[in-house]
């Protein structure tokens, strides 16, 4: 069992320190296996079909973009990698999305999921709670109550998130005073505080002026190292300069799924080609 | 759409097109004048290079604006890629032409005129038809255009290697005019060097159209 595995199980409890614990052994045994494999994915709200057919590889410490047309379907693909889309109503799904081998809509438990599955929002959602409080508060729901280890989890998740110089002497200030690019690197924090292995971000600089969103772009080439990333973004520059893999969405197809340098310089489908340089969308 | 970005990219293609022909047109001129030894003519070239120089400077500046200001992919990234470094090899050729034009002048003006080395004018028509293709294969997407360009070169390189042989014999055994068979060595040469040129822009056709770098 990795050191990391131990210390998650040291400070979780009851039936959640099980689930946990169980897939972060799971994930150390599986090293070799990809991410995610997304087979033959349908989704529908009521009758309506947002995803088609859907099949593809996230490969573990790699950022995968998701780019295409508003309604295209690329946000609600990503919310099925960590099964938000069970709280819309009519939502059903059909097809295999195996996380680290296990089919997460069988064989893995939603909450535990969500654990090692964070996620990033557009806009920044830091809770009216001081820094320090929004950051261990995964821990904290996780069981930890060592003040010293939560001390070190909140510096280690702040300075992996490139905010500790900025905030380390504002952790007790409420972090609804920070500025946009600040709540979101929190945000960040707050989601890498929970140690999972993805992030998936959903259009996460939209709401950033260009130097925030530079940081924040360089903190997801930072962090990939560790982690593994899937962002959805409008911006084609953002998902040429900093992911490995692009998929291209349209009406709910999986157009294209390709190295990010080949889809951009020499994409396979026509309808790729024409909504990359800008012919229609 | 971006229609008036992709007007753009059109514009620019048919301008380097247009540039294209324009050298062409003194490809056929530089012969006219080298086969004859026409000082005027070949001075009216030289001079007519600075006008082909300020094209290429003003199609280059439009290709870098579109490229910073449209941040353009796959396709129209590769053809303002390929177009900036066709227009680079356009450039050189005419330059060439100039070069050429210079040494027509010199030998012009020689009191006793050397025979024309044979073989230079089939070298050199065969060369002003790559130059001529490869800028039908740019302006018209032609990539087998393009590789019959670039087959064509074995034969340019074959008649430089003929004709260089002869003018080494013809140094040795005539030595009264050595000045003139050396400038017919850099006349041969530049041709040789154009040749390589059209290679160049046939290749930037291929990069275009197939995503290959081919060298």
């Amino acid at each position: 069992m990795s050191e990391f595995a131990s210390e998650i199980i040291s400070y979780t409890s009851g039936a959640l320190r099980n689930r946990v614990a169980e897939d972060i052994v799971m994930e150390a045994e599986r090293s070799d296996v990809n991410t995610f494999d997304v087979q033959n994915l349908d989704l529908y709200y009521d009758k309506v079909q947002a995803l088609k057919h859907i099949s593809m590889e996230i490969r573990k410490h790699e950022i995968t973009a998701l780019i295409g047309p508003s309604g295209c379907g690329k946000s609600t693909f990503l919310k099925t990698l960590n099964r938000m889309n069970d709280w819309v109503t009519g939502c059903t799904v059909t097809g295999q999305v195996l996380f680290e081998g296990r089919d997460i809509y069988k064989e893995v438990d939603p909450l535990a999921l969500r654990y090692r599955v964070g996620m990033v929002f557009q806009q920044p959602t830091p809770f009216p709670k001081s820094v320090f409080d929004n950051i261990a508060y995964g821990p904290r729901v996780q069981g930890m109550t060592d003040k010293h280890k939560l001390e070190e989890i909140v510096e280690q998740s702040m300075r992996q998130a490139a905010i500790w110089d900025e905030l380390k002497d504002r952790l007790h200030k409420s972090a609804l005073g920070l500025s946009g690019g600040q709540q979101q690197r929190l945000c960040i924090a707050r989601t890498l505080a929970a140690r999972p292995s993805v992030i998936l971000m959903d259009e996460p600089t939209s709401a950033l002026d260009p130097i925030s969103t530079q940081k924040i772009e360089d903190l997801a080439l930072e962090l990939k190292e560790k982690y593994t990333i899937v962002i959805v973004t409008h911006s084609m520059q953002q998902a040429r300069r900093i992911s490995d893999k692009t998929a291209f969405f349209l009406l709910g197809d999986l157009v294209e799924f390709n190295d990010t340098v080949d889809m951009f310089t020499n994409p396979s489908d026509a309808q790729t080609e024409a909504y990359i340089t800008g012919r229609f969308g | 759409m971006r229609d008036a970005y992709i007007q753009s990219l059109n514009e620019l293609s048919v301008r380097v097109t247009k540039l294209g022909e324009k050298i062409e047109g003194v490809l056929a001129e530089t012969w006219k004048a080298l086969s004859v030894l026409d000082i005027k003519k070949a001075d009216q070239i030289y001079r007519g290079d600075d006008d082909i120089d300020d094209m290429v400077r003003d199609y280059m500046k439009r290709d870098l604006t579109l490229g910073v200001t449209q941040s353009p992919v796959a396709t129209d990234w590769r053809n303002l890629m390929s177009t900036f470094k066709i227009l680079s090899d356009l450039e050189r050729i005419a330059d060439h032409c100039s070069d050429i034009s210079h040494y027509i002048g010199l030998l012009g003006r020689e009191p006793e005129r050397i025979k024309t080395p044979p073989e230079l004018d089939v070298m050199y028509s065969v060369m002003a038809a790559m130059v001529r293709d490869s800028v039908k294969a740019y302006a018209e997407g032609d990539d087998g255009l393009a590789e019959q360009v670039r087959d064509r070169d074995d034969i340019v390189d074959a008649a430089f290697a003929r004709i260089m042989d002869h003018l080494a014999h013809a140094m040795e055994t005539d030595s009264r005019h050595v000045r003139q068979y050396m400038d017919y060595i850099l006349i041969v040469k530049y041709i040789e060097r154009m040749a390589d040129h059209s290679v160049n822009i046939a290749n930037w056709v291929l990069y275009r159209i197939r995503n290959q770098i081919v060298l």
